[in-house]
């Protein structure tokens, strides 16, 4: 799976790795964005 | 061409019934349905409470409703039309079209598909129930500006718990589709040879990855300063309330972006077919659409030039902002040159999508004037405002939709809708449309201020104009309930191409159609692509 190379799995157990993967990846970004907001709201909070 | 399939497997073929049906279906065609009925209830709870806004603006002084109530529908409406009305509805289209559209079987993950749409109903109980609470419902806009979302009940707690499930329904929905056009496209289908709606949706779902968990960030700050004693927003304790407005915009630009770049796709999907020809600068419209999404999250203080901002940061959100007429404009020639010599007719579908055309296109000038800076001192927080982003939204991006359902109806339902009465509601809702806003232009030129329940007496004919245009278009998406209603339950046969001028893979299996589409995945080809590779 790549949006720069065009490729995509042509199997299924590498077609539901490569969904895995990218759902994680995708939910990882989403928890480091909110994280940094709340982290700094909860380190602000217990540090004041 | 690519290969049609219809099979029904056997082990497909002891579906529940009844309520149990749609609790727990995974198929992404029944949970594009939930989504689409829910958007649609959605869309007459949030016009009605436009309808309460303008029977009380219908004459100067408090008629109707106190100024209490009246800043609660503002708000309700608001929240309810973004999250509830339009963002589902595109959801809804995406699961419906999207499988059918790159000839995949289903979307990648079922199961939180399910998730995802059964979030919603709750989230919006949560939300419409504040409106009973004894604090009643929050009544400081739908941005929630601190400190004046600070000051009101225990209601917000409710709100921002709504907004939150909202968030993750919509980050599950977004995930869902980019894991599934980036793995499960038919063999042949390139990047470069999939439908513009998909492209556009790609786009969109990363753009709802990159900003709700901002809201959400911005939400959870505002619920820890009205309980926890936090002072994040609150002067008094050493914060900022502008902070609030710089994170707000940060995620509420793009989110302009998330309700309007599906839009685009379903107007590029409809006006090559009643063109009958293929999408004219297919590449070009690709780029412009990843254009305008980066270019969304470098604009967002143009909301808010009047807190008083360093001059370069002013000129520097200025600029931007006038920088995205240039993709926009491309997109706008290009649907132009698609028309262009094209044997053209002119089905509800292309009249919905030219009336988008259009319409938006006035939206969009009157951001530009917003976006002058100096102009826009005097056009903040006026009617200007409020017309300008109806013209986006309402002949923007509910004109593109209801485009999109008359088109993917017949595919749907396996019937043709009620084309005189689709012509009908086409032409009622235009013309009651422009009645309903065009004058709020001259009213907030003429310096109303929005978000009152009464006005100053020389405002009083425009305001009467845009009621009753409001009444008329509002009653007459009554007769959309209808039309669609009256086609579920039966009509002409649709044949399995629909429209004359169609191309694209859903259009190779039959209408209605099947629960189980693309077991074998197609083969795609210049044949039936959108758009073949060597053009652009």
């Amino acid at each position: 799976m790549s949006l720069l190379t065009d490729k995509k799995p042509d199997n299924r157990s590498d077609r539901r790795r490569s969904i895995i993967r990218t759902a994680l990846i995708l939910a990882a970004v989403v928890l480091v964005i909110y994280l940094s907001f709340i982290g700094q709201a909860v380190l602000t909070y217990f540090g004041s | 061409m690519s290969q049609e399939t219809t099979a029904h497997h056997d082990d497909h073929d002891h579906h529940p019934t009844g309520i149990a049906r749609w609790l727990f279906t995974t198929n992404h065609k029944e949970i594009g349905t939930l989504y689409l009925v829910f958007s649609l209830i959605m869309f007459l709870i949030g016009g009605a409470m436009a309808l309460v806004i303008r029977a009380e603006l219908f004459a100067p002084g408090l008629q109707l409703v106190n100024p209490e109530f009246f800043n609660q529908m503002t708000t309700m409406h608001a929240l309810v039309m973004i999250f509830g009305a339009v963002m589902p509805a595109f959801v809804g289209l995406a699961n419906w079209m999207v499988p059918l559209m790159i000839g995949a079987p289903d979307m990648a993950l079922p199961r939180m598909n399910n998730w995802s749409f059964w979030i919603l109903p709750f989230a919006f109980t949560l939300l419409l129930a504040t409106l009973f609470m004894p604090s009643g419902a929050p009544a400081s806009g739908w941005t929630l500006y601190p400190p004046l979302s600070l000051q009101g009940g225990n209601s917000l707690a409710f709100v921002i718990l709504a907004i939150h499930l909202m968030g993750i329904s919509s980050i599950m929905g977004a995930i869902n589709i980019i894991a599934t056009i980036l793995n499960m496209r038919a063999p042949g289908m390139t990047l470069l040879r999939m439908p513009l709606f998909i492209w556009t949706w790609l786009i969109t779902a990363f753009l709802l990855i990159a900003v709700m968990p901002v809201l959400a960030g911005a939400v959870t700050m505002l619920l820890t300063d009205r309980f926890f004693g936090t002072s994040f927003f609150d002067a008094a304790g050493g914060g900022d309330p502008v902070l609030y407005q710089h994170i707000f915009w940060f995620f509420g630009h793009p989110e302009v972006y998330i309700m309007i770049l599906p839009a685009f796709g379903i107007v590029s999907e409809i006006i090559p077919t009643f063109s009958r020809k293929r999408l004219f600068g297919y590449t070009s419209m690709v780029y412009a659409t990843a254009s305008i999404a980066f270019l969304s999250f470098i604009v967002w203080a143009h909301h808010m030039f009047t807190v008083g901002m360093p001059l370069g940061a002013m000129l520097f959100f200025m600029y931007a902002t006038m920088l995205i007429a240039v993709p926009t404009g491309v997109k706008i020639f290009n649907w132009i040159s698609t028309m262009w010599r094209g044997s053209m007719t002119f089905e509800t579908p292309m009249l919905f999508a030219l009336g988008f055309l259009v319409l938006f296109t006035i939206g969009g000038f009157s951001g530009l004037m917003l976006a002058i800076v100096p102009a826009d001192f005097q056009y903040h927080d006026s009617y200007f405002v409020v017309a300008h982003f109806h013209y986006v939204l309402v002949t923007g991006s509910v004109f593109a939709i209801m485009a999109g359902v008359y088109y993917w109806l017949p595919k749907w339902t396996g019937y043709m809708y009620d084309e005189k009465l689709g012509k009908i509601h086409f032409w009622w809702s235009t013309i009651w449309v422009n009645v309903l806003f065009f004058p709020q232009h001259y009213l907030g030129l003429a310096g109303m201020p929005r978000r009152i329940p009464d006005y100053a007496v020389q405002f009083t004919e425009f305001n009467m104009i845009s009621s009753i245009g409001g009444f008329m278009f509002g009653f007459g998406q009554l007769l959309f309930v209808y039309i669609i209603w009256k086609c579920a339950r039966g009509g002409e046969k649709a044949t399995a191409q629909v429209w004359e001028g169609a191309r694209g893979l859903e259009w190779t299996v039959p209408s209605p159609a099947p629960l189980h589409t693309f077991d074998t995945p197609p083969v795609v080809d210049d044949s039936v692509a959108v758009h073949k590779d060597n053009l652009s």
